[in-house]
C-alpha cells in the first residue's frame, strides 16, 4: 500500500497495539500530526510540556506493563524530553519518544529548530536512531519497540526528518512483524548453587525490586518465599509487589526505609535479591554492607551483577522465569524466630517514629504521616499512588499500606521532581477503572502545574493531595542536620494552589487544622472528577529512620 | 596518606589493555562505544577504527584500567545494538611498562 511515511507512523503505532500517545505538536512533526488528526484507534492526548509528555508516558507504561509513547516536534520539543528520558534509563521503563527533526537537507546547517537530538540522547537511552527515508518507518518503529521492552526494560528515541515523514513509500505490514520475542532465556544454570545455600540457610532475607512487578512475578515470589519460609523486603520500586499485611513482608530498604529491615541486613546469611540493583540509596555505604552474607542476585541485567556489590551466586533471567524454576529446587522451611526479629524492631520503630508521626496531639499542625496513613485506612490499601520527590513520597511508600501489585509510582533513580502529576495522567489512562491519587509536595507540584489543564480537557478523574509545608521539605532537613540550619533558598512563598485549581476549573479544598483532615478527605475521594486537597503540614517535619549519606545501614537512626 | 596508599594499590592493579571491538558501521556509533568510555572515566589512549568488510567497523582500543573496571565496560559496551563483539585480546600489568615511584617514607 502506497502512502506517505506520517500515514506510515500512525499505521505502524496502531499496528503495534498502541491505545494512547502523549504529545505536543510543531514545526517538524506537524505532517504526522496531520495523519493522526482522522486515526480513531489512536487517543492523542495534549500535554501542555513536553517533559509532562514523556513522564506521562512513563507512568502510563509502569501502570499498563505496555510500552508508553510521546511524540514531539524537533529542537525545543525534543530537548525538553531529555528528563523524562533520563528518568526512564534509570528506571528501567520502556518508553518510546518519536521527535520530528529538520529535513535532511538541512541538517547540520543549524536551521530553525534544529538539535541533535540523538547525540544528545545516546547516554540516557537503550538505543535510538535517525529516520531519513520514510522506507525505514516500519521496521525501525517495530524495531524500537523490541529493544525497549526486550531483556531490561528502557527508553528508546526515535528521530524522524520532516522529509522522511512527507516522502512516499510501500507499506508492508510484514516489515512490522520482524520482531516477535521479548522474553530473554534464562542463560546460566546455578540453580542447584542457589538451592543449596537457601536449604541450609538459617537466616535468609529476600530484597524484592522493581524487576518483581516488570516480570508479572509477584505470585512466583510469595509461593517461593511462603515454600521456604523467607521474610521479603522491598526497595522503592518493588513496594506493592507483596501485600504489605502479608506475614512475610517486614519492610521497606533504603535510607528511609524501615528500621528492621535495613539493620537486620547486616545479621542476614544469606540475602537473596530479585530484580534490584543494590543502589546506593539503598546500600548506604559500601564498606559495612553485608559483608557476612552469602548474596545470590536475579536480574535481567549482567551489568548489575558485582557493579556495587561482590555477590556469590548471579542467575541472569526473567524473574518470573527464575524464580518459577527455583522453585523446583527448594525445600520447606520456616525461619520463624528470624521473622520475629524483624517485627521486634518493627516495634521499637512503632514506639520511637511511626506512632508519633500518625497520632496528632492538640495544637500540632498535620504531619505528612498521618495524611497518608489516614488516606491508607479510607482507600483500605486499593488506590494507586503516584508520588513526587522529596519527603511526601518517603513518607508516601513508609506509610501507604499497598495491597495490589503496580500500586506505586514514583521517580526513584533520577528523583525527578514534578513527576506526579504528569506520571498520574498517564497512570490513569492505563487503568482508567483503579483510584489514581497524587501525593506531591508544594515545590514539585510547581515544577508540572501546567499539566492540570490535561485534567481538566481530556476530563479525567485524578485526585491531588498536596502536601504543602512550604519549603523543600527534604532539602531543609539536610540542611537542619548536616548544613548546622543554614536554610540556603529552600522556603517558597507559594500562590493561592486552590485558585490555580479553580482557574482550570477543578475543585479544591484549604485545610490547616487536624480536625478537618477526616471530611477533607472524603470528599477529596468521593469528589465526582479531579479534586485538589491542600493540606498545610508542618514545616520542620522530618523523615525518620535514616540511613545518613556515607553511613552503613547499620548506623541507621530513629531520630 | 591514606589516599596515596590507595593510588599506589590502583597503580599496582592497573594494566593495560587492548580491546578488539567489532560493530556495525553507522552514523553515531563511534559517539556510542566511545561515550561508554568516558561515562567510565575510562581514557582511551589509542583507537584505531577501519572498515573491512562492508557493514562492519573493526576497532582496536588501548586503555589503562583496573580488571573490574574493564569487565564493567565490556558488559556495559555489549548493550550497544550496534556492537557486533568485544574482547580483550592483550593484558598487560603497568608494572611491567614502568617502575611505580613510590614515597619510600610511606
Amino acid at each position: 500500500m502506497k502512502m506517505a511515511g506520517a500515514e506510515a507512523i500512525v499505521k505502524s503505532l496502531v499496528h503495534l497495539d498502541v491505545k494512547h500517545i502523549f504529545g505536543y505538536p510543531g514545526g517538524a512533526i506537524m505532517p504526522t500530526y496531520d495523519a493522526l488528526f482522522n486515526e480513531e484507534n489512536l487517543h492523542h492526548v495534549l500535554v501542555r510540556h513536553e517533559q509532562g509528555a514523556v513522564i506521562a508516558a512513563e507512568g502510563y507504561a509502569r501502570l499498563s506493563g505496555k510500552v508508553g509513547v510521546c511524540i514531539a516536534t524537533s529542537g525545543p520539543g525534543a530537548t525538553n524530553l531529555v528528563t523524562g528520558i533520563a528518568d526512564a534509563m534509570l528506571d528501567s521503563i520502556p518508553i518510546v519518544c518519536l521527535t520530528g527533526q529538520v529535513n535532511s537537507a538541512l541538517i547540520g546547517t543549524d536551521a530553525f529548530q534544529e538539535a541533535d537530538i540523538v547525540g544528545m540522547t545516546i547516554p540516557i537511552t537503550k538505543w535510538n536512531y535517525q529516520i531519513s527515508k520514510a522506507s525505514e518507518i516500519p521496521y525501525i518503529l517495530a524495531k524500537a519497540f523490541h529493544v525497549a521492552l526486550s531483556g531490561r526494560h528502557g527508553p528508546v528515541l526515535i528521530d524522524i526528518t520532516k522529509d522522511a515523514q512527507q516522502g512516499e513509500m510501500e507499506f508492508d505490514i510484514k516489515d512490522l512483524e520482524v520482531f516477535i520475542d521479548h522474553k530473554l532465556q534464562v542463560l546460566n544454570d546455578e540453580f542447584e548453587n542457589a538451592a543449596k545455600l537457601i536449604n541450609s540457610a538459617k537466616k535468609p532475607y529476600i530484597f524484592a525490586g522493581h524487576g518483581v512487578t516488570k516480570a508479572n512475578a509477584e505470585n512466583e515470589l510469595e509461593r517461593f518465599a511462603s515454600l521456604a519460609g523467607i521474610p521479603i523486603a522491598c526497595t522503592l520500586h518493588g513496594l506493592s509487589c507483596i501485600p504489605m499485611d502479608h506475614p512475610l513482608y517486614v519492610g521497606m530498604l533504603g535510607m528511609h526505609g524501615n528500621y528492621g529491615s535495613n539493620l537486620l541486613t547486616n545479621e542476614a546469611d544469606l540475602i537473596i535479591a530479585i530484580g534490584m540493583r543494590f543502589d546506593d540509596r539503598v546500600t548506604g555505604n559500601l564498606n559495612t554492607y553485608a559483608k557476612q552474607a552469602k548474596i545470590i542476585h536475579i536480574d535481567i541485567d549482567n551489568v548489575e551483577f558485582n557493579k556495587n556489590v561482590k555477590v556469590d551466586v548471579t542467575i541472569c533471567g526473567d524473574a518470573k522465569d527464575v524464580l518459577s524454576e527455583l522453585y523446583k529446587h527448594i525445600l520447606p522451611n520456616n525461619h520463624d524466630a528470624w521473622i520475629k526479629k524483624f517485627h521486634d524492631y518493627y516495634q521499637e520503630e512503632h514506639d520511637e517514629v511511626i506512632h508519633h508521626q500518625i497520632t496528632n496531639q492538640a495544637g500540632q499542625m498535620i504531619k505528612m504521616a498521618e495524611v497518608v496513613s489516614l488516606l491508607s485506612e479510607k482507600t483500605q490499601g486499593n488506590a494507586v499512588i503516584v508520588s513526587d520527590v522529596g519527603q511526601h513520597q518517603m513518607i508516601a511508600a513508609r506509610y501507604y499500606e499497598f495491597k495490589y501489585p503496580r500500586s506505586h509510582i514514583t521517580s526513584g533513580g533520577l528523583g525527578t521532581m514534578g513527576y506526579s502529576l504528569p506520571a498520574a495522567i498517564g497512570a490513569k489512562f492505563a487503568a482508567p477503572k483503579r483510584e489514581v491519587i497524587v501525593i506531591v509536595g508544594d515545590g514539585g507540584f510547581q515544577m508540572n502545574i501546567q499539566e492540570l489543564a490535561v485534567l481538566t480537557q481530556e476530563n479525567l478523574s485524578v485526585k491531588i493531595i498536596l502536601l504543602n509545608n512550604e519549603h523543600l521539605g527534604m532539602v531543609r532537613q539536610w540542611q537542619e542536620m548536616f548544613f548546622e540550619e543554614r536554610y540556603s533558598f529552600t522556603n517558597l512563598l507559594n500562590p493561592d494552589f486552590i485558585k490555580i485549581a479553580e482557574a482550570y476549573s477543578i475543585p479544591g479544598l484549604h485545610i490547616e487544622d487536624a480536625s478537618d483532615l477526616d471530611s477533607a478527605l472524603d470528599k477529596l475521594l468521593n469528589a465526582e472528577g479531579s479534586f485538589l486537597l491542600e493540606v498545610m503540614v508542618e514545616k520542620q517535619g522530618k523523615v525518620f529512620p535514616m540511613v545518613a549519606a556515607g553511613t552503613g545501614v547499620g548506623d541507621i537512626r530513629l531520630k | 596518606m591514606k589516599t596515596d596508599l590507595n593510588k599506589h594499590d590502583e597503580f599496582v592493579n592497573t594494566n593495560m589493555y587492548v580491546l578488539s571491538i567489532i560493530t556495525q558501521n553507522t552514523l553515531f556509533v563511534l559517539q556510542r562505544v566511545a561515550g561508554m568510555f568516558s561515562r567510565l572515566r575510562i581514557n582511551i589512549e589509542h583507537i584505531n577504527i577501519s572498515r573491512h568488510s562492508d557493514p562492519l567497523s573493526y576497532w582496536n582500543v588501548v586503555v589503562y584500567s583496573t580488571d573490574d573496571r574493564v569487565w564493567l565496560l565490556i558488559k556495559q559496551l555489549n548493550k550497544i545494538i550496534e556492537l557486533v563483539d568485544v574482547k580483550i585480546i592483550d593484558k598487560m600489568p603497568m608494572t611491567s611498562l614502568r617502575k611505580p615511584v613510590i614515597d619510600d617514607r610511606l
